[in-house]
Order: structure tokens, then sequence, then C-alpha cells
């Protein structure tokens, strides 16, 4: 009897939670539609806002509309998120009047306060927004992150330093190269590739960068990390090392990322070269493939096609390339 | 002495049954978090980034089709409109009977492009030609000769694919705009672990399209449709995110799952003849892993959505669920001996002792468990009012897992918004577990004893379109 009585006892409970659980069920859909309308709202104007300074339009009133919406802290979030997200989708070069704006504002203080906490996805997105509008305050707390246990932070970290000093991004990336994960040397090769566009491996810093140097040289000394900018070549010496490597992966982002210095930096050009002999099939094919892109490249092919010795990967991209372009074929090639 | 040994099992059978409703809730309160930070609305940015970064790897999405023409248009349609910027969307015909290879010709232009290609890592069935189309470069259709199995016709699209990750789906599927790029963010934040990725999938029975957009959601009104609603949500939004939280994930669905095209060709493919060929493919991607001692993880992007035909008759889901428990049987007999190998950590020993435990040895001992109770009744050896409670509290456990799928997708994944739909769900929830969940426990107790095997056929319906239901 005493057994069935405490069936009946869980039985009454369980049905309790039971209808708990509906009610709250039906509450929660009521509260988020009720967040979700008034969210909708703000993220559309912040949105549009975003968008417009992104374009350079409107530029004074847009960054004073701006700022008054990141003002208020349990807001700064979605606005700063709809920006981002207007920053991402805009198909040319962003206005630096936006940038001027957010990193004016309250936004950069109530970010770095978002960085502190334990939930892992809200610290990527914290360094997603930083990498997106270029937040430099937040720099130093980017380049603590390169060191955390998650490598969803990790990486999100060396973007938004990549993002906010290509040169000292480089730097951090290649003390990590030794993790032998391939995105590292994407993101390497990534970054090489735009401090080569920009003119002999010299990054202009600005002002906002210079505040956070005492920051950053506390944190080296406290930390024993050093955040030394490096140069391309630095980049590019980790890059031909990688060709070694015992992943695949990373052999063919090492491939990918020194295609993507190939016509700045004759080391990259000469570790191709170099690959298209490699033992590895998947690496010489990955070389070829990846110089048949850029005139460089395809004299590298070409030379390599032409040499007695030269790899099965060549010869065919070579083949492939006057096949397709009649004017890139050398002289000679018509006659034999 | 009988009495008191009847009595004894029927308590163990009863707290097996309600361990099982336990260890779900246990699941539950583990997918909480991960559906958090999952949750809509979530994550703009980097979707958003994932949508617009041109280094980010291509995704082949392959179909194996096999008489599929009233569906195909649409579900080759909702792929190319995907916002991820790398997509191929590759078909393949498997020996259709009905005009699904035309319909693609006609409504993509089609041109062979390739007659007789060689054979591609994966041995399959000769593939007779491969298509391109004149007017849409990311389509490619592959005619090849019928092979009675959905193993082959994803092979052979594994063999065209061009791209590093692969979307394994059926034919007759409809995805959301950012069902790929929700899956690609996780590969973005960890390209060299990610093995695989699940999504979630629900019934199009109710829902509108127009064009690549569903325009309308609803929560359906057939019984069949609207257990099996219940069921999915527990296994998505409740179950599975628990699972891959403790790394212990034994299935990528077969209705949409993405896999690193490399480590796919590694295992030679999905296995010929194999029912259960979702779950075999998962557990041997992650035995290979393992044994060559790397680093993986399997993630489950719950709020990454398809949305597929459930049946709804009784007699299709019958054969529908016959054969996921024959297929089960054999992932039992290929892969029980991964349960306690240290070497396979959590994915062998809960994941797939979960599987053992209780989808194979729980539906016997919760049928003989209601046996046993039916006995002692009919011989006075229990009093009716205490069966009955037995009945009640185990089926009340039963409602909680069931409700709490609901919540999860009420307040997470939300894609039914309105009251009506969300009591409607409240309702299914509580419905599910009287009647349709002894029935589906009845299926697979007799599948374990003969009966008809094979895929068999599934009538479809088709999508309902914003013309169609307008005219309606």
């Amino acid at each position: 009897v005493n057994s069935w009585a405490a069936m009946y006892v869980i039985g009454t409970c369980v049905a309790v939670a039971l209808v708990a659980l509906a009610a709250y069920t039906l509450a929660a859909r009521r509260r988020l539609e009720l967040r979700a309308a008034r969210d909708g709202q703000l993220w559309k104007r912040a949105y549009h806002l975003g968008s417009e300074l992104a374009s350079g339009r409107n530029v004074e009133r847009n960054t004073a509309d701006l700022r008054d919406m990141i003002a208020s802290r349990d807001r700064a979030l979605v606005v700063a998120t709809a920006v981002a997200v207007a920053v991402r989708q805009q198909p040319d070069d962003v206005d630096a009047a936006l940038y001027r704006a957010v990193n004016r504002s309250a936004l950069p203080s109530q970010l770095s306060a978002q960085l502190e906490t334990r939930d892992v996805n809200r610290r990527i997105e914290v360094l997603e927004l930083a990498e997106v509008l270029r937040l430099h305050d937040l720099f130093a707390a980017a380049a603590v992150m390169t060191r955390d246990d998650d490598p969803g932070v990790v990486r999100a970290a060396c973007d938004a330093l990549v993002a906010l000093d290509p040169a000292s991004g480089l730097g951090v990336l290649i003390g990590l190269a030794g993790k032998h994960e391939s995105w590292i040397i994407d993101s390497l090769g990534r970054a090489a590739h735009r401090i080569g566009t920009s003119g002999n491996g010299a990054i202009p810093l600005g002002r906002e960068k210079w505040r956070n140097v005492p920051l950053l040289a506390q944190r080296a000394i406290n930390e024993s990390a050093t955040f030394d900018a490096a140069t391309v070549a630095d980049a590019v010496s980790v890059l031909i090392g990688s060709l070694d490597n015992v992943s695949a992966s990373v052999r063919l982002a090492a491939v990918n990322a020194l295609a993507g210095s190939v016509e700045s930096h004759p080391q990259a050009q000469l570790a191709l070269a170099a690959a298209l002999g490699s033992t590895d099939r998947m690496v010489r094919f990955a070389t070829a493939a990846a110089l048949s892109d850029t005139v460089i490249g395809q004299s590298i092919l070409r030379s390599a096609a032409a040499g007695g010795d030269g790899s099965d990967a060549a010869r065919i991209a070579a083949e492939i390339l006057w096949t397709r372009d009649p004017l890139s074929r050398p002289a000679g090639a018509v006659a034999s | 002495v009988i009495r008191a040994l009847l009595f004894g099992f029927a308590a163990f059978c009863c707290c097996f049954t309600i361990a099982q409703s336990a260890t779900l809730l246990a699941y539950g309160a583990l997918s909480g978090r991960l559906l958090r930070d999952h949750r809509a609305g979530r994550r703009p940015v980097a979707l958003a980034k994932v949508a617009t970064d041109p280094a980010m790897p291509g995704v082949s999405i392959v179909m194996p089709a096999y008489n599929e023409e009233l569906v195909i248009v649409h579900t080759t349609v909702s792929a190319l409109a995907q916002d991820y910027p790398r997509v191929e969307v590759i078909v393949v015909n498997d020996g259709s009977k009905d005009a699904t290879l035309q319909v693609l010709i006609d409504h993509f232009d089609l041109e062979v492009y390739e007659h007789d290609p060689p054979a591609g890592p994966i041995a399959t069935e000769p593939v007779r030609a491969v298509y391109r189309s004149r007017r849409e470069p990311r389509i490619v259709v592959v005619d090849k000769a019928p092979s009675g199995a959905k193993a082959d016709g994803s092979n052979a699209g594994i063999n065209v694919a061009s791209h590093p990750w692969v979307v394994v789906m059926d034919a007759d599927e409809f995805m959301e705009r950012d069902t790929i790029s929700r899956c690609m963010v996780e590969v973005s934040r960890s390209p060299d672990r990610v093995l695989a990725i699940g999504g979630s999938l629900l019934p199009a029975n109710d829902i509108v399209i127009d064009g690549s957009d569903i325009v309308e959601r609803h929560v359906p009104g057939n019984y069949w449709v609207g257990c099996q609603l219940i069921e999915y949500l527990t296994a998505f939004l409740v179950a599975r995110p628990g699972l891959a939280r403790i790394a212990a994930m034994p299935i990528v669905s077969g209705g949409f799952g993405v896999f690193r095209r490399d480590a796919v060709i590694d295992v030679d493919g999905y296995r010929h003849g194999h029912l259960g060929e979702d779950m075999d493919m998962c557990l041997r991607l992650q035995r290979h892993e393992a044994e060559r001692g790397q680093p993986y993880a399997v993630v489950q992007v719950p709020e990454s959505l398809c949305w597929t035909e459930f049946p709804s008759t009784r007699e299709v889901l019958r054969r529908q669920r016959i054969r996921w428990h024959r297929g089960l049987r054999s992932i039992i007999t290929d892969h029980g001996s991964m349960i306690g190998r240290r070497r396979y950590g959590t994915v062998g020993s809960v994941g797939v002792g979960s599987l053992l435990l209780f989808e194979w040895v729980g539906p016997v001992l919760e049928a003989v468990g209601w046996a046993v109770l039916a006995v002692m009744l009919a011989a006075g050896w229990a009093s009716p009012t205490g069966v009955l409670a037995v009945l009640l509290v185990t089926q009340l456990f039963g409602m909680i897992t069931t409700m709490l799928g609901v919540t999860m997708m009420t307040k997470y994944v939300r894609v039914y918004r309105t009251r009506g739909d969300v009591v409607r769900l409240l309702g299914w929830s509580v419905a599910v577990n009287w009647g349709y969940r002894q029935l589906t426990l009845w299926w697979r107790i007799r599948s374990m004893f003969g009966g008809a095997s094979g895929w068999g056929e599934m009538p479809r319906a088709g999508f309902r379109t914003a013309a169609t239901s307008s005219a309606t």
C-alpha cells in the first residue's frame, strides 16, 4: 500500500511539473514575442544607420544618433550587431566615418566588460564585433584572448588582431603556427597578403593603436607574452616551413597562403617552385593550381614544365593553360 | 514465489522506463546551454561573415533522387538559393522510373557534359552521364544505373563533388536560406576539428513555399505527422544537442548532414545495403579518426533547418520504423564493440551504449513489463488502481520529455511562433504518449521477428506552393 501511495505522490508531482512546463512554455513564447518586436525595431534603425555611415552619408547626424543608441547599456549589443552586419554586407569600402563613430562611442567600454564573461560564445561575438567595427580599444584584450583554451576564441581573437593591426596580428599568428592548425596558416597568408599589398610591409599606426601600447607592454611583462610586430618575410618563412607539415590540411593551407604572396615576395616564388617537385602528389597539384592564377605563377609553371625534370603537375597545368589561352603559349610551342 | 518474481520484474521494467525518460531529461539539461548559444537571432555577425567571406570553403550539396519528379525542382531551387557564397548542387538520378531526369533537363536547361565518366574514388554503380546547366553553372546532374539504395547515389554524388565539404540530403527536402551558413559557422570556428554536422528536420507537410522561400509554417493537423513532429523535436532539440555536448553523437541524420569530403572518402563512403547507413557513416567516421588519434568533433546545429515530407499514413510510417529498427540492429552488430573501449571515448560508451540500452533493449523491456502487469492484473495479483498508477507515472514522465522538446523549440528555435501553434504542439506532446508511442513500440518489437525488408516507397504529395495554396 505504501509503495502505491508513493506512486500516487510521485505521479501528482510529475503532473504538477507537466502543467508548470506547459504554462512556462506559453509564457516564454509571449515574452520572446514582445522582446523580438522591441529588438526588431531597434535592429532595423541601427542597421539603417550603419548602412548610411558605411556609405558616408549624413555623417554628423548619423554619428550622433548612433552614439545615443549605444549609450543605453542594454541596447548596445543589439545596435553593435546590427551595425556590424551592415558593415559586412557593404559591397564597397566602408567609410572611415563609421569606424570613428563607433570608436568614439561608449561601445568599446561596454563590450570590454562582456569579454570578461565565462560564456565562450559571447566572447567570440564580442571579438567578431571588434574585428568588424575595428574597435582599437579592444586590441589588448584581444591579444590576451589569443592564449585562451577555447580554439574558437583563439581564432576570433587572431582575426580581430589582424583586422586591428595586421603586423601585430602576424606576429601572434607566427607564434601560434606550431599548433599545426590549418586556419592559422590560412590567416597568416591573408595577413601577409594584406600587408604586402599595403606596400613594403610597413603598416601606418593609427592614433588608436598608440593609445594601447602602454597597456600592451604591461601585459607583455606580466604574462611573459610578446606581441611584437612581424614582417611579411617572417610570415613567408613560417609558411615555407609548413609545406612539410605532417597535416595535409596545413600543407594545403600553406600552398594557398604562399600563393597570395607570390607576386610580391621572391621567397614565396621560390618556395612554390620547389613545392612543384614535392614528393606529395596533392601538394604538387595544389601548387600548380594556385600558381596558374597569376602571371608570375604561370611563368614558374612554364619553367618547371620546360625543364627536363619538371614535375607532372607543372606539365599538366602548363598544357591546360596553353590550350585555353594561346597568348600565353611560349615561343616555339606552336612549331613543336 | 512466481508472484514475487513477476512483481520484481514489473518493478524493474517500470524503473527502466522511468530511467529512460530521466536520461532524456538529463540530455535536455545538457542541451539547454547549447541551444541558448544557437538560439534564433544569435550569431548574426558570424553568419554575415560566413555568407560574405570568399575564403570560406565551398560546399557541394548532394541529393540522391529516385522517383522525385514532384519535388526535385523545388528542392534544387532551395539549395541554389542558399546565402552561403560557394555552393554546388549535385542531383544524382538513381535510375528513376518517373520523369525526374527529364524535369531537371527541362527546368534547368541541362546538356550532357560527359558520357560514361571515369570511376571516382568511391566504388558505385556505373554513371551513364553527367549533365550541366547552360544557364546555372552551379548545377551538376549525375545520371547513374539504378542501385536501389540511397548509399550508392550519395557515393556517386560525393565522387563528383568539387568542394571540400559535402551536404548529403534527401531529394524531397526544402532548406531555409541560411541552413548551410549556420552549419558552416561551426566550420569557420574550428575548421581542423569538425568532422560532421547535423541539422534539424521538420515536417514539410504543412508549409507553403513561394519560389525559394517558405511563406507559411503550421503545426501539422494530421495525427501521424503531428506525433512524428514531437518525436523529432525531442530527438533534435533534447537528445542530440545533449549528446553532442558530451561528444557522444552516434548519428547525423541521413536527411541532412554536412561532412568533410576527404574523411568520407577515407572510409569508402556510405555502405551498400545498410539500412542504417546514416548512423553507420557517422560512427565509422568517428572510429576512423579515433583510431588515427586525431581530435575531432561531430556537431549538432539545431537551428539549421531542413523541411521534409513526413509519412502521413499508418502503413508508410510502419514500414519506415521497421526499416529504422532493422538498421539499428545492424549498427549494434557492427559497432557494439565500441562500447566500453577507451579509445572511442564517450561516443562508444554513451552514444552506442544508449542506442543498445534504450533503443534496442528498452522496447523489449517496456513491452514485456506491460505484459507482465497485464498477467498480474488478470491473476488478481495486482490491483487495478495500482496498475493504473504505474501507467500514469510512466506516461507522465514520458509526457515531460516530449513537452521539453516543445519548450526548447518555443524558447530557442522559434519556428512555430503563433499561440495557436504552440498550444497545438503542447497537445501533440501529450497525445504522442497515448497510442502512438505504444504502436511504434509494437512495430519495433515486430521488426525483430521478420517481416518486410528493404526501403519501400513513400508516395509523395509534393510541396504546397503559394499559387496552389491560394487556388485552394
